[in-house]
């Protein structure tokens, strides 16, 4: 049966693999479906830098002479995905000036793992500048937009990532989460985004932001397509020194289990003082639906907003500036005034003040980890703003000093625990809205197993933008 | 000096050339990175540091 190529475009990763592995439809039929409406509605979205129309094709009919000859690898075979562009794969600008014309010459260990799985690799999404710089209608690469409403920001830094994976342009991407940056754009594009463990994804050969904090991972539609991506790219990686020597597990093995008497944690002291009242109603109401499908709530202490931004964005700050410290001095116009900024503060960050932040970090993730002896999970809004328009001039000093921007992601990056991003609603201008849930470390599994549960009894999946 | 003046002095120190209108703003971004940390001051337990947990166990 031959599946009419519109009919493929909101499919979820999950169903295409099905229909791929059934030979229902064929790697070059999906392929192409994703290439013609990225022809089409791209011009208009700005997700994407590279697109390997060339190379998917080539990818594609390999993956389908393999699936008819009985080599079929797994649910990854033959989906067309892309790849945020901080990720060494060909052409990789970081969204800069400075790498505008920067070629990789192989593929990092997640490009490599996702081709090793049989994906076919669309293209190199927009960025935020180095997963980090505002960018704006006057920056050397054009901001994505957001396919929810074309004149809103759509979250970042893996801002393609979110945008392109909301509007059908690929059935997953990778992103990358120093600070949110695949939760918050996940949240602006009412999509799905897995934070893994630190140590669990490698980031050999992705830019970085702050070594301490840098995870990578995948952004999705569903959280069964996250799982299927993360089994994909999750694993030792030697040329990673943060990666850890764990065992894999079936990321989708519990995957439709109940969660009667699965206990959640409330961080509410992160969140209360300073959350939008429309994306707290929509918590709310999520926290309602985990309770009616048998969750355990309860509140947890936590630390404050202000106490986690103090521990977060020295840290983040100054290892951004230690790795951009020689261009900086050289070509500091070539960054956009946003991440200049930032790197700038960077430089002030004290010795000892930066030491304070790691040893209170540490003392955070321990008592989190405590906490996660009577909880199993915790669940707390994404962000506490909604995203705004895209900007034309950036803001005066930097994003990171603003006390508008509350965002409640980066303390999962603190303590490296496994996060994950679902939408959870729209707001009355019908921009999405969503929430996280994190869990011990290395048990992403019973993180999806509760995400799935939710979104299999909420209709917020199945809602896509009009483009 | 003010923090303007120690802004200045601390990214030349480290070879950084910035406008003015950014200095005036890294000023200010200094005294937010001053509070944080304040803050993180503020957030540390003794009982984390090996030393007063020898102290403590030890002597009692």
């Amino acid at each position: 049966m031959a599946t009419h190529n519109s009919q493929l475009t909101y499919l979820s990763l999950a169903e295409v693999a099905h229909l791929i592995a059934k030979r229902e439809v064929s790697p070059l039929e999906v392929t192409n479906t994703m290439l013609d409406r990225i022809a089409v509605v791209e011009p208009r979205l700005h997700s994407y830098y590279t697109i390997f129309a060339a190379d998917a094709l080539v990818a594609a009919k390999e993956a389908e002479t393999q699936i008819r000859s009985g080599n079929y690898k797994g649910p990854l075979h033959g989906i067309p995905v892309a790849i945020k562009d901080i990720y060494e794969a060909g052409p990789t600008t970081g969204g800069s000036k400075l790498r505008k014309d920067y070629v990789a010459r192989q593929d990092c260990t997640s490009v490599r793992k996702l081709k090793q799985a049989g994906s076919i690799i669309l293209g190199k999404l927009a960025t935020y500048e180095f997963a980090a710089g505002l960018p704006t209608l006057a920056s050397y690469f054009q901001p994505a937009r957001n396919p929810w409403n074309r004149d809103i920001d759509p979250g970042g830094s893996s801002s393609g990532s979110g945008a392109a994976v909301a509007a059908g342009l690929a059935y997953g991407a990778m992103g990358s989460d120093t600070g949110g940056s695949i939760r918050w754009p996940a949240f602006c594009c009412g999509i799905v985004g897995m934070k893994a463990t630190y140590g669990r994804v490698s980031r050999a050969g992705v830019f970085p932001l702050s070594w301490n904090l840098d995870h990578t991972g995948p952004m999705t539609r569903t959280v069964e397509d996250c799982a299927l991506m993360l089994q994909a790219c999750a694993g030792y990686d030697p040329l990673d020194p943060a990666s850890a020597d764990e065992p894999v597990p079936n990321f989708s093995g519990k995957l439709g289990r109940d969660i009667k008497g699965m206990r959640i944690g409330i961080p509410r002291k992160l969140f209360m003082e300073n959350c939008d009242k429309e994306i707290l109603a929509s918590f709310e109401a999520a926290v309602t639906q985990m309770a009616t499908l048998g969750a355990e709530m309860r509140d947890v202490d936590s630390i404050t907003f202000g106490e986690m931004s103090a521990l977060l964005w020295p840290i983040v700050a100054a290892d951004a500036a230690a790795y951009h410290l020689e261009d900086m001095k050289t070509r500091p116009g070539d960054y956009n005034p946003d991440l200049r900024m930032i790197l700038a503060i960077g430089t002030l960050v004290s010795a000892t003040g930066y030491l304070q932040a790691q040893r209170v970090r540490d003392q955070v993730r321990r008592k989190m980890l405590q906490q996660l002896e009577t909880v199993d999970l915790f669940m707390m809004p994404t962000t506490g703003f909604m995203p705004g328009p895209i900007r034309s001039e950036p803001p005066v000093g930097s994003f990171i000093t603003s006390d508008s921007f509350s965002i409640y992601t980066p303390l999962m990056n603190l303590t490296g625990f496994p996060t994950l991003a679902l939408p959870c609603g729209f707001s009355a201008a019908g921009l999405p809205m969503g929430f996280q849930l994190a869990g011990k470390p290395f048990d992403e599994t019973t993180v999806f197993q509760a995400g799935y549960a939710y979104e299999q009894s909420t209709p917020w999946h199945q809602r896509h933008p009009a483009l | 000096m003010d923090h303007r003046q120690i802004v200045a002095a601390r990214l030349a120190a480290v070879g950084i050339s910035l406008s003015e209108q950014e200095l005036d703003h890294l000023a200010a971004a200094y005294a937010k990175l001053l509070h944080w940390e304040s803050v993180a001051q503020g957030l540390i337990q003794p009982e984390t540091e090996p030393a007063l947990i020898f102290h403590a166990k030890v002597e009692g």
